[in-house]
């Protein structure tokens, strides 16, 4: 998925002057095919993600199109007042990437893995964030922001998520079905969307048919479109992140708001960082979001039409 | 819009060098944030009332004019001390840059002008918002990478700070990007009255040698009054010597109100009817 990115920037560069790519620093066998394509609008702005994120901020406000690239926390959180107030209060167009969604980065340890950054960037107005969970998602994303107003940000995994293909849609339209299913509806968003498919195979050898809802814009939430899935039938969200993430808030308001009484659990990750060392499946696994655990969780709300969260109290 | 020649001079005299004139524009616009500060109740009046000369000599220098403030390609001011945001609008409001009528409802309801600078209709001059301190550099810094994109390195961008938020390590950032990239048009003007929000600096986080710490990071550095207008004019219109610039311009906290002149109060008291009153 970030050579996708890279990619899909590249081929916009040679088209349109106004593309300028800030990076921290990072992005080693990725980002030199861009640097080639821009040329001085390349910029390697250093370890220093708060004075990148102000510098995009005014070069958009110049009448550039600026990308800031980093892991996904140091491009969220170590420069979250930056984004809030020179980039959402200003309201400027920066594309922020931030790879490694979730537990992508596994074994390098809590400090790389983005599980809040979801939760806090959809939290800041008008930022719209993108979290593509495969690379037919990805491309619609990029297409379907890149004359957006908003400042938006784009979730990565390293992962590259099955191939569920992925219709044309806008921001508020980013709701699909990946797989078709009457018994429960997983939805997902980001690489969750592939954990679901695989949870899905396992219970349909036990004869339960699970749809999976693919939601590649949970901020804002599409509610309409999301809400036109929906079937009566219990609803699992799963987001590779804490309680609270736009996926899960966008669903439970839509729930509430049908007011169709949907049996309901919310699966996230503990809320709470990993002491033991694991990998992106183990850690993935311990925090049952991993495809057997989506599954029991799955088999269970059929079973109990419960509502509730799992996870979080973990 | 007519350019000056080259990057930042030689560019002949700027377009009010008439120190008396000056003199009267800061006289007009203390009395503004006196008035402000009185009739809004509100707090900032003595970092407003020593950064006066600095805004007014900044806006006498840059291309910024009524005509121009709604251009793409312009000069660039940002006011980083957000909270000094009564001495910018006053200084604007001397260069026809806002309109005077919304200086008198300061802080009322329903007004666009808040306590912090922020990006408005009602000012297309202003250029960034501030209020958080330590964003100012950076913001600046962009509108210099955007003005070398676009080749117009002949395009300033002035940043004021204040010295409280040279503690903020994203100044430095932005520092050290600005030097490293040779930035020639940024000039970072630090309001240098020596008390921050809580104490004098040098009992907080001593910045001395100042001058110093920006030549080391690939600036210009000079030292001045901070109330001479016409220093900090020559200062601002020094021809380029292919690196940013900083000026650091020692000025009185309160300037021109004796009662609070160089207070840590005058951070957050508001004037009182008796500063209307000429001295």
């Amino acid at each position: 998925m970030r050579k996708r990115i890279i990619e899909l920037i590249e081929a916009d560069a040679s088209v349109d002057p106004r593309i300028v790519f800030l990076t921290g620093d990072l992005g080693f066998s990725f980002v030199e095919p861009l640097e080639q394509a821009l040329g001085e609008r390349f910029v390697n702005m250093g370890v220093a993600e708060a004075n990148m994120i102000g510098v995009a901020a005014s070069l958009a406000a110049s009448g550039f199109r600026p990308f800031a690239y980093s892991i996904a926390p140091f491009v969220t959180a170590r420069c979250l007042e930056q984004i809030r107030n020179d980039i959402c209060y200003q309201r400027r167009a920066v594309r922020l990437i931030g790879v490694g969604a979730g537990f992508s980065y596994g074994t390098l340890g809590p400090s790389h893995h983005a599980l809040e950054d979801a939760s806090i960037m959809a939290a800041l107005p008008d930022l719209v964030v993108a979290n593509p969970g495969n690379v037919a998602e990805l491309d619609r994303c990029y297409a379907a922001l890149l004359d957006d107003p908003r400042p938006a940000y784009f979730r990565i995994a390293r992962e590259s998520g099955a191939d569920y293909g992925a219709p044309i849609f806008a921001p508020q339209t980013a709701a699909f079905e990946a797989r078709r299913g009457a018994d429960v509806t997983l939805a997902a968003s980001g690489g969750s969307v592939t954990q679901c498919l695989a949870a899905a195979a396992i219970l349909a050898g036990e004869g339960i048919e699970a749809g999976v809802v693919s939601v590649p814009v949970p901020q804002p939430f599409p509610a309409d479109a999301f809400a036109a899935l929906l079937t009566g039938a219990p609803v699992v969200a799963v987001f590779e992140g804490y309680r609270g993430n736009p996926l899960s808030v966008g669903v439970m308001e839509t729930l509430l708001a049908r007011g169709a009484g949907e049996a309901f659990v919310d699966l996230v990750a503990p809320q709470s960082f990993p002491s033991l060392v694991g990998d992106t499946e183990t850690l993935r696994r311990r925090a049952g979001l991993d495809p057997a655990s989506i599954a029991a969780t799955a088999r269970a709300v059929v079973a109990t039409r419960s509502v509730g969260t799992l996870g979080a109290r973990a | 819009m007519a350019r000056r020649g080259s990057a930042h001079g030689p560019k002949g005299p700027p377009r009010s060098r008439d120190a008396e004139a000056a003199a009267a524009r800061c006289a007009a616009a203390r009395r503004r944030v006196i008035s402000m500060s009185y009739n809004a109740n509100s707090a900032h009046l003595g970092s407003c009332l020593g950064v006066v000369e600095i805004l007014d000599a900044i806006l006498a220098v840059s291309d910024l004019r009524p005509a121009t403030a709604r251009a793409a390609e312009r000069d660039r001011v940002i006011l980083s001390k957000g909270h000094a945001a009564m001495a910018y609008y006053a200084a604007l409001e001397q260069y026809g840059l806002v309109d005077p009528a919304l200086l008198d409802v300061y802080l009322q309801n329903g007004t666009p002008l808040w306590g912090h600078v922020g990006l408005t209709e009602a000012a297309p001059a202003i250029d960034a918002t501030s209020g958080s301190l330590g964003h100012g550099l950076s913001l600046a810094a962009g509108f210099a990478l955007g003005h070398r994109l676009r080749g117009r390195d002949d395009l300033r961008c002035f940043c004021i700070l204040s010295d409280g938020e040279c503690d903020e390590g994203a100044t430095w950032e932005a520092a050290l990007f600005a030097g490293a990239r040779k930035l020639s048009g940024l000039t970072a003007i630090v309001d240098y009255n020596h008390i921050q929000s809580l104490a004098p600096t040098k009992e907080v986080m001593d910045l001395e040698p100042f001058a110093d710490k920006w030549r080391s990071f690939g600036f210009e550095a000079i030292e001045l009054d901070g109330h001479d207008w016409a220093a900090l004019v020559a200062a601002l219109s020094r021809p380029s010597r292919g690196r940013p610039r900083a000026i650091l311009a020692h000025t009185v906290k309160g300037k021109g109100v004796a009662r609070i002149e160089n207070t840590v109060a005058s951070h957050y008291k508001p004037a009182l009817a008796a500063d209307l009153e000429p001295a």
